[in-house]
């Protein structure tokens, strides 16, 4: 009687985690045309509700309502597959992110290093996108995609080692724990700034969207899509902006600290994150975007000698401080 | 990085934003709009201006004006324009020489048929109470 | 059916140029940029030969906005002729009827009175500037920035109200008369004018802190589609183009109309022939340009502002070759007059058209991305291409 009991809690807090994913992509996604919006002398959505909130309920609809579209000459599992792919691992890493004590729904040893190992997918989901739909831009769009995910990742997952040697263990609750002197954005300020750049560029946000470049290939690895399908792309690309503030705040600002009591806890996590996605929103209508192998250039030459030196710097201090004490 | 610090600052000023169609921009005196026929207030009953003696309708580079005249009197008859081909050049109201047509600001003039536009010399213009700019206003 | 769009005469062999000997065997992608796209500035197409991600060759196709103006010319009366000539280039179009206007009258020998001179200058400086801002808004686009596209429709807002006070039009205007202007300076146009120019040196700077000072569009423009000076003659490009280049040619100082020689200002140039350069001189104009109609406001001439013309334009019979400095370069007009109310020949120089040609030149061997970039630092606008 027990066992099922406690399927039943853990499926309860699965579909609590989805229908707060499904909140969290409209609201980013409003907030991100209304905040566009303001930055450039204009108002967002205004007709659809006051301010226009249900703007992107409405846009969901109509995506929903579309007619689905499927070219001719697809490679036909890849072409149907690349969304779910693409959408499926943001829903599950959701459900390892702590968000107050007590409040998350799975935990384990080393969920940082599961999280990562999932956010790799949207690699393969846009090269499937890419070779999948019968169409050069789209092949172009999705190489360009895979070559820069696969170099930004390596930075991105170094700069966090940094934050693992000095709170001793990968499990997120522990390292927001560890942190109750005092934030590690302080003494691992290069790992923040390099964990966010890479972040954006993981999640092919401007000045990092080459693979869904609009100005000469329409759109990329995007262009076949339609409905439903197209949906699914674009409210995982605002789940894992989502997720990678999440794991901004969880690693460098302190996650719910200097709160212990759940609701405040996650009040004070939620407004940090948003804080963090405004910073790149804002960073999204200033930039213009980097050419391909330019941002190579910045991912190898520098991001990446960068992260290595942090972890050597980082692992020296904390020897040299054990042995001192 | 000195790009932010502009978007920053516009991200707290007012936007310029004219909710069309609950808002709408004064149109300045002169701007291009619908043509019509003037009336005269000299007679017992008004009058056009307008004799029909057709030179407006050679003049016009688009071939969209149609005038005829009214047996024995110097009225026109038929006074039609197609205004799915004006292009608004004001060509008729510079070579008029009883200078009967004027231009007005009225640019709401859209249609669901293409017969929509072939106006006759009652209904040149649509909306009697579009509201015509006396004097030229700042839109800052 | 064989494809009778395709170059079958390249004059390079690209298959051996691509493939190294005892390599592994290699094909380029032709890929078509069809006239429906985001960034070709108008209906405009052109078929790409791509190895990865180089452009080995561009075969640009134009066409698609042909409208045969330079046939419905010969059936049109000068008079009727010259609401026409305001859609060519569309996005300034003041000068393109300067040009036109300026070629009829010195056919027939008639002088414009002072204050519709400066009345003109006015209008066409006002032009290049609403022209100008549509390519900065453009080139944010190219380059992947959104917000330089809203700063500069917003000032071209304030700029277009101008001209609708003034001349009753926002795109297309038929203003200018043979012999003058249509009508004289309303009330308080003088007061909105300066207020308007006070504004725009302000967003002038703003842009520059915004765009043309950040690392990314700079990595992005600096010596990319480098054109030299020889290479740009050569090609008989005009224009800010030009000038990009680091040759100094500006109509406006070379051969003075309608009373710019009394004005003071300067012809930018830039040193590299880079995209950079193109958009830096095209900045720089915009400056110039409110400098002239600060001057040209405070000393606008009291009088008519039109001459005394017959009723009917009848040129005598001759043929003349005029050209002013429209906002993408040089636009003439070769007018073959036969004596009658109707031109024999009206042929049309357009800007656009010869700077297409160029484009395969500087396109090889540069980066698909880089496409964009250089089409826009160019400013085509097919209207003026296909006339």
């Amino acid at each position: 009687m027990v066992w099922w009991l406690i399927f039943l809690w853990a499926l309860l807090k699965l579909i609590i985690a989805f229908l707060f994913i499904f909140l969290t992509a409209l609201v980013l996604i409003y907030m991100l045309r209304k905040v566009m919006g303001h930055m450039q002398y204009r108002m967002g959505p205004k007709h659809h509700g006051p301010h226009g909130i249900w703007q992107t309920v409405f846009d969901a609809i109509k995506l929903l309502g579309k007619e689905d579209i499927i070219p001719n000459g697809i490679d036909k599992y890849v072409y149907l597959f690349a969304p779910i792919i693409a959408f499926v691992p943001s829903l599950t890493i959701f459900a390892f992110l702590p968000f107050a004590p007590k409040v998350w729904a799975t935990q384990f040893e080393i969920s940082l290093f599961f999280i990562f190992a999932l956010l790799g997918f949207s690699t393969i989901s846009l090269l499937m996108a890419g070779w999948g739909s019968n169409n050069k831009y789209s092949l172009i769009g999705g190489i360009r995609g895979a070559a820069q995910l696969i170099s930004y990742e390596i930075p991105l997952i170094l700069s966090t080692i940094g934050v693992v040697i000095m709170a001793g263990s990968m499990n997120l609750v522990d390292i927001v724990n560890a942190q109750v002197k005092i934030w590690y954005i302080v003494p691992q300020i290069a790992g923040f700034i390099i964990f966010f750049i890479c972040g954006l560029a993981e999640i092919n946000h401007t000045p990092f969207d080459m693979p869904e470049a609009e100005s000469e290939i329409v759109s990329g690895f995007n262009t076949e899509y339609s409905g439903f399908r197209f949906a699914a792309f674009f409210l995982a690309e605002f789940v894992n902006l989502f997720i990678i503030c999440a794991l901004a705040v969880l690693l460098f600002l302190g996650g719910w600290k200097p709160f212990t009591n759940p609701i405040a806890g996650t009040i004070c996590f939620l407004v940090k994150t948003y804080v963090l996605i405004f910073v790149s929103m804002w960073v999204r209508s200033t930039f213009p975007r980097f050419r391909l192998d330019q941002f190579m250039d910045f991912g190898w030459k520098f991001m990446l000698p960068i992260s290595l030196a942090n972890i050597f710097i980082t692992g020296a201090v904390v020897l040299i401080v054990d042995k001192i004490r | 990085m000195l790009g932010l610090k502009v978007t920053l600052k516009a991200f707290f000023r007012k936007p310029v934003t004219v909710m069309y169609p609950y808002e709408k921009l004064p149109v300045p005196k002169r701007g291009q709009g619908l043509i019509r026929l003037r009336m005269t207030q000299l007679q017992p009953y008004p009058r056009y201006k307008c004799t029909g003696c057709g030179i407006c309708e050679k003049n016009c580079p688009q071939h969209c004006i149609e005038v005829t005249k009214t047996e024995g009197d110097r009225q026109p008859e038929i006074y039609t324009v197609d205004y799915g081909l004006c292009m608004f050049c004001r060509i008729c109201i510079d070579v008029c020489p009883f200078d009967a047509l004027e231009q007005t600001q009225e640019y709401e003039f859209a249609g669901e048929e293409r017969s929509d536009f072939i106006r006759p010399k009652e209904k040149l213009m649509m909306k009697t109470v579009f509201a015509y700019s006396e004097t030229d206003e700042s839109i800052r | 059916m064989e494809d009778k769009t395709k170059n079958t005469d390249t004059g390079i062999d690209e298959i051996s140029e691509i493939n190294e000997p005892g390599g592994f065997p290699k094909d380029y992608m032709e890929i078509n940029f069809g006239p429906h796209h985001p960034s070709t500035h108008g209906v405009f197409r052109f078929i790409a030969r791509l190895d990865g991600e180089r452009i080995l060759e561009v075969e640009p196709i134009v066409g698609y906005l042909h409208r045969g103006i330079e046939k419905i010319a010969e059936n049109r009366t000068y008079v009727q002729f010259k609401p026409l000539v305001d859609r060519l280039d569309y996005t300034g179009a003041m000068n393109n009827e300067f040009g036109y206007c300026l070629a009829i009258e010195k056919l027939m020998e008639l002088e414009v009175p002072l204050k519709a001179q400066a009345i003109r200058v006015i209008c066409a400086e006002l032009n290049r500037i609403c022209a100008h801002e549509i390519f900065f808004g453009a080139m944010g686009l190219e380059v992947g920035a959104f917000t330089p596209f809203l700063f500069g429709f917003r000032d071209r807002e304030y700029a277009m109200h101008l001209l609708e006070m003034l001349a009753g039009g926002r795109l297309t205007f038929n203003y200018f008369t043979i012999g003058g202007v249509r009508q004289d300076i309303p009330a308080g146009f003088y007061k909105e004018a300066r207020l308007f120019l006070k504004l725009f040196k302000k967003n002038l700077a703003e842009y520059h802190e915004l765009f043309s000072g950040n690392e990314i569009f700079i990595k992005r423009t600096k010596n990319i589609g480098i054109i030299s000076r020889e290479d740009a003659i050569e090609w008989s490009m005009s224009g800010p183009t030009l000038r990009g280049s680091g040759a100094q040619f500006d109509i406006r100082k070379a051969e003075p109309y309608s009373g710019y020689e009394k004005y003071d200002w300067e012809v930018p140039v830039g040193a590299n022939g880079d995209v950079y350069d193109r958009y830096w001189v095209r900045m720089k104009e915009m400056a110039q340009s409110a400098k002239i109609i600060e001057q040209a406001l405070e000393a606008v001439p009291s009088g008519d502002f039109q001459a005394k013309t017959a009723r009917a334009i009848k040129p005598p019979a001759g043929e003349l070759y005029l050209r002013v400095e429209g906002t993408k370069g040089e636009v003439g007009f070769y007018v073959i007059s036969d004596g009658t109310d109707k031109p024999y020949r009206m042929k049309i120089r357009t800007p656009s058209f010869n700077h297409l040609n160029a484009l395969n030149y500087v396109l090889k061997n540069n980066y698909i991305a880089d496409f964009p970039v250089i089409l826009g630092s160019f400013d085509t606008v097919m209207g003026s291409v296909d006339r």
